[in-house]
C-alpha cells in the first residue's frame, strides 16, 4: 500500500484493504470490469464505491484503468492501456441508448418514476431517425428495406440492444414491454451536456478514452487486452 | 366466495351494466350538488328538468329541445338505477324521484372525494377504540348466543366494520390524491422547468410528511386495536360456538389498513428519491432546458456523425477444472447378466392321466368300436382340445386292442361335430391277429370334422 493510500481517510474505509475485504467488493469489482454502470439504485454496491472511491481510484490506476464517478452520481470503469478488454457500443445500442436518454429527460416519465415502454423507444427512433434509415442502420448488411418484415425486425434488434444495455446497467427490463430507466443513461447525452460545440465535447470524450468515433466496420468490436493481472 | 359467485353470475346473466354519457354523468353530479345545497331528499319532475336545463345550458349553450332531452335523460337514469321513483303514483300524476346509492357513490367520487388526514384518522381510530372497549365489556357479560349476537357480533360487523371501512375509503381517496400530485409535478416541470423546482419539492415534502404521520398513527393504533380484538376473540373461543369469527375478520381488516400505510410510504419514498434525483441531475444541471433539444438533434444526426461509447469488457475468467486426485477410479467390470429364466409356479395339469385311466376302464368293458370310447370322452374337454384328444385315444386303443380288418371302414359321427373312420375291436377268442400296417403298427384312423371342433 502506498503512502498516499495509507494517508487517505474515508468514512467507513480508512485503508484499501478494508474496502477489498468488504463482502460486496468481489461482485462490485467484477461488475465494473464487465462494463456495468453502478448507480444509487444498486444500494450497497453504490455505497461501497461512494465511500471507498479515493482508495479504489488509486487501486484501479495501478492497472491503468480509470474509475469514473459521473456528475450524475454513477460509477463506471474506463480501460486505458491493454490490460483490460474494452468494447464500443454497437450502432443499435447507441441509437436505443439515446432514445432512452430522451425518455429519461422527459418530465412525463416522472409520473411513473422512470417507467417507459419498448414501444415508446421504437416510436422515438422512427420519428427522429426515420423508419427506412432506422431499419438500414440496425441491419448494416442489407441494402434495401423489406417492408414485410421491417417492423418485426426493427423490434427484434431494439430488444437485442436493450438486453445489452440492461447488462451494462443503463436500464432494467421489467417485463416484455416495460422498462425502468436508470441515471447512467445521461452518459448518452455527454457530448451535448456542455453548452459548447458538441464536436469539441465529443473530441474531449474520445481523448479521455470514453468514446470512439466510429464507422460501421468498427461497431461492436472488442479490443482484446493484454495480460490480465489479478486484483 | 359462494355468495360472490352467485352475485357475479346474476349480474352477468341479467346483462347488468352502466353506460353513461358525459352529459348524463354531469346531470347526476349536478343533482347531488343541488340536493346537498338545498337539503332536498327528492326531486319532482319539474325540478329534475330544471337541473338538466341548467347543466346543458352550461355544457352545450346551443342545444335545443331541452325539455324532451331532459325526459329522455331521466328515463335513462331510471333504467340504470341512478334515479328511483318514490311516490308510487304511476302515471296518475307527475312523479317524485330520489338519487340512489349508486348515483350517490358516483357523485361523491367526482365531487368531494374524502382523503385520509391526520385529523380524520385520529378521530376514526379513537372512536373505533372506544367502540371495541364497549364490545369487549359486552362480550364478558354475554350469557346466551342471542346476547353474543346482539351485543358483540352485530356491533363488530356494523359499527366497527363501518368505521374501518371509512378509513379504507379515505385511504383510497389519498391514493387518488397522490396520483394527482404526480401529474401535477410533471405538469409543473413541463410548463416551468427550473422555476418549478421549489413547488415540486414542496409537494413532495408535504405528501411524504402526511404519509409518514399517517403511517405512525396507523402503526400505533393498529397494535392497540389488535389487542382489543384478540381479547374479544378469546372470549368468543371460550364459548366454543365459533363466536370469535367476527373479531378475527375485523382483525384482518385492521391488518390491511395498517399495511396500507407502510406500503404507500415505501412507494412514495421510491418516487420521492427518483424525482429528487431528476431535479438535481437534470433540471438543475440544465436550467435552460436545452439538453433535451440538443440530444434530440444529436440523435437525428447520429447516422452522419456517429460515435460509440466505450465500456470495459472483461470476459468471464476461464476456470479450468481441477482434477480430484483423492477420488478412486472404479474398476472396470463386466455387467452381470442372468441368462436363465426364473422358475415359474404353475398349476399341475393331470387331465391326461384321468383320460388314460377312463379309457382303460372303457376298454375293460370291451366296447365294439373306437367311436364308442371317443363319443364317451370327447365332450369332456374344451373344443380346441378335441382333435388332439381323438389322436391320443386312438393311440391308446391301438396299443391295447386288436382291430378288425376290413376293406373300407365306415365314417362314424362321435358328437361335437367330429366324424372318424371307425375301428371295430376284436376281443380275445373271437379276434383274428391285429390289423397292422406294413411296419407292424396299427393304422391310425382318419378323423374329419369342422375345424372349430
Amino acid at each position: 500500500m502506498s503512502a498516499t493510500e495509507a494517508s487517505m481517510s474515508v468514512e467507513g474505509y480508512e485503508r484499501l484493504d478494508q474496502a477489498i475485504e468488504d463482502p460486496l467488493f468481489p461482485e462490485v469489482d467484477l461488475a465494473l470490469r464487465a462494463g456495468r454502470h453502478i448507480d444509487v439504485e444498486e444500494g450497497g454496491r453504490y455505497e461501497l464505491l461512494a465511500e471507498a472511491q479515493p482508495l479504489l481510484e488509486g487501486f484501479y490506476q495501478r492497472y491503468g484503468w480509470e474509475l469514473v464517478r459521473a456528475p450524475a452520481g454513477y460509477f463506471f470503469l474506463v480501460p486505458h492501456g491493454e490490460r483490460l478488454s474494452r468494447r464500443q457500443l454497437t450502432t443499435g445500442e447507441m441509437l436505443v441508448g439515446q432514445a432512452l436518454a430522451l425518455l429519461y429527460l422527459d418530465p412525463a416519465t416522472l409520473e411513473t418514476a422512470g417507467a417507459a415502454t419498448r414501444s415508446q423507444v421504437v416510436e422515438i427512433l422512427q420519428h427522429l431517425v426515420g423508419e427506412a434509415r432506422l431499419y438500414l442502420e440496425l441491419h448494416p448488411r442489407r441494402r434495401k428495406v423489406d417492408e414485410r418484415i421491417a417492423a418485426e425486425s426493427v423490434r427484434r434488434e431494439v430488444d437485442k440492444a436493450l438486453r445489452s444495455l440492461a447488462h451494462l446497467g443503463f436500464v432494467d427490463l421489467v417485463d416484455e414491454e416495460r422498462l425502468k430507466l436508470r441515471t447512467p443513461l445521461i452518459r448518452f447525452a455527454e457530448p451535448v451536456l456542455a453548452m459548447d460545440d458538441p464536436a469539441s465535447a465529443l473530441a474531449r470524450l474520445v481523448s479521455k478514452g470514453r468514446a470512439a468515433l466510429g464507422t460501421d466496420k468498427d461497431e461492436g468490436t472488442q479490443e482484446e487486452g493484454g495480460d490480465e493481472v489479478d486484483a | 366466495m359462494g355468495e360472490l359467485t352467485k352475485t357475479l353470475s346474476a349480474l352477468y346473466e341479467g346483462h347488468q351494466g352502466i353506460n353513461l354519457s358525459p352529459a348524463d354523468l354531469c346531470f347526476v353530479v349536478a343533482l347531488r350538488a343541488k340536493a346537498d345545497q338545498s337539503s332536498l331528499t327528492a326531486f319532482d319532475e319539474e325540478a329534475l328538468a330544471d337541473v338538466f336545463q341548467q347543466v346543458m345550458g352550461l355544457l352545450e349553450p346551443e342545444a335545443e329541445s331541452l325539455k324532451l332531452r331532459a325526459t329522455t335523460a331521466i328515463r335513462r337514469l331510471r333504467e340504470q338505477r341512478l334515479l328511483t321513483r318514490i311516490d308510487g303514483a304511476g302515471v296518475v300524476r307527475a312523479g317524485e324521484y330520489a338519487l340512489t346509492r349508486l348515483s350517490d357513490a358516483l357523485a361523491e367520487f367526482f365531487l368531494q372525494e374524502e382523503t385520509l388526514t391526520r385529523e380524520s384518522l385520529v378521530l376514526l381510530t379513537q372512536t373505533l377504540t372506544s367502540q371495541l372497549l364497549q364490545v369487549k365489556k359486552a362480550a364478558g357479560r354475554a350469557k346466551t348466543a342471542e346476547d353474543w349476537r346482539r351485543d358483540v357480533v352485530q356491533p363488530l360487523r356494523i359499527t366497527a366494520g363501518d368505521l374501518l371501512g371509512g378509513i379504507e375509503r379515505r385511504q383510497r381517496g389519498l391514493d387518488a390524491s397522490q396520483e394527482k400530485i404526480r401529474e401535477q409535478i410533471a405538469t409543473l416541470l413541463r410548463d416551468d422547468w427550473f422555476q418549478a423546482i421549489e413547488a415540486c419539492e414542496a409537494l413532495l415534502e408535504e405528501t411524504a410528511a402526511t404519509l409518514r404521520e399517517l403511517n405512525d398513527i396507523l402503526l400505533r393504533d393498529a397494535a392497540s386495536l389488535q389487542t382489543q380484538l384478540q381479547d374479544i376473540a378469546e372470549l368468543g373461543r371460550e364459548r366454543g360456538d365459533g363466536g370469535e369469527s367476527a373479531a378475527l375478520q375485523l382483525a384482518e381488516q385492521v391488518d390491511r389498513v395498517a399495511a396500507w400505510g407502510a406500503s404507500r410510504q415505501r412507494a412514495w419514498s421510491d418516487y420521492y428519491r427518483y424525482v429528487q434525483r431528476f431535479l438535481r441531475d437534470v433540471v438543475r444541471l440544465d436550467p435552460g432546458r436545452a439538453l433535451s433539444q440538443r440530444l434530440r438533434d444529436q440523435l437525428r444526426g447520429f447516422c452522419d456523425r456517429r460515435f460509440h461509447l466505450v465500456a470495459a469488457d472483461m470476459p468471464a475468467l476461464p476456470v479450468p477444472r481441477v482434477p480430484d486426485l483423492r477420488a478412486e477410479r472404479p474398476m472396470v467390470v463386466r455387467r452381470r447378466v442372468t441368462r436363465e429364466l426364473d422358475m415359474e409356479a404353475v398349476v399341475a395339469d393331470d387331465g391326461i392321466f384321468v383320460i388314460e385311466a377312463r379309457t382303460r376302464e372303457l376298454l375293460a368293458q370291451r366296447p365294439a368300436s373306437l367311436a364308442t370310447i371317443v363319443r364317451e370322452l370327447v365332450g369332456a374337454v374344451p373344443p380346441e382340445e378335441r382333435f388332439r384328444l381323438v389322436g391320443r385315444l386312438t393311440a391308446l386303443c391301438g396299443v391295447d386292442t386288436q382291430v378288425q380288418r376290413t376293406h373300407e371302414r365306415p365314417w362314424t359321427p362321435v358328437g361335437a361335430g367330429i366324424e372318424l373312420e371307425d375301428w371295430a375291436f376284436l376281443w380275445p377268442r373271437e379276434s383274428p391277429p391285429g390289423e397292422r400296417d406294413e411296419r407292424g403298427a396299427t393304422k391310425t384312423p382318419k378323423t374329419r370334422g369342422r375345424r372349430k371342433a
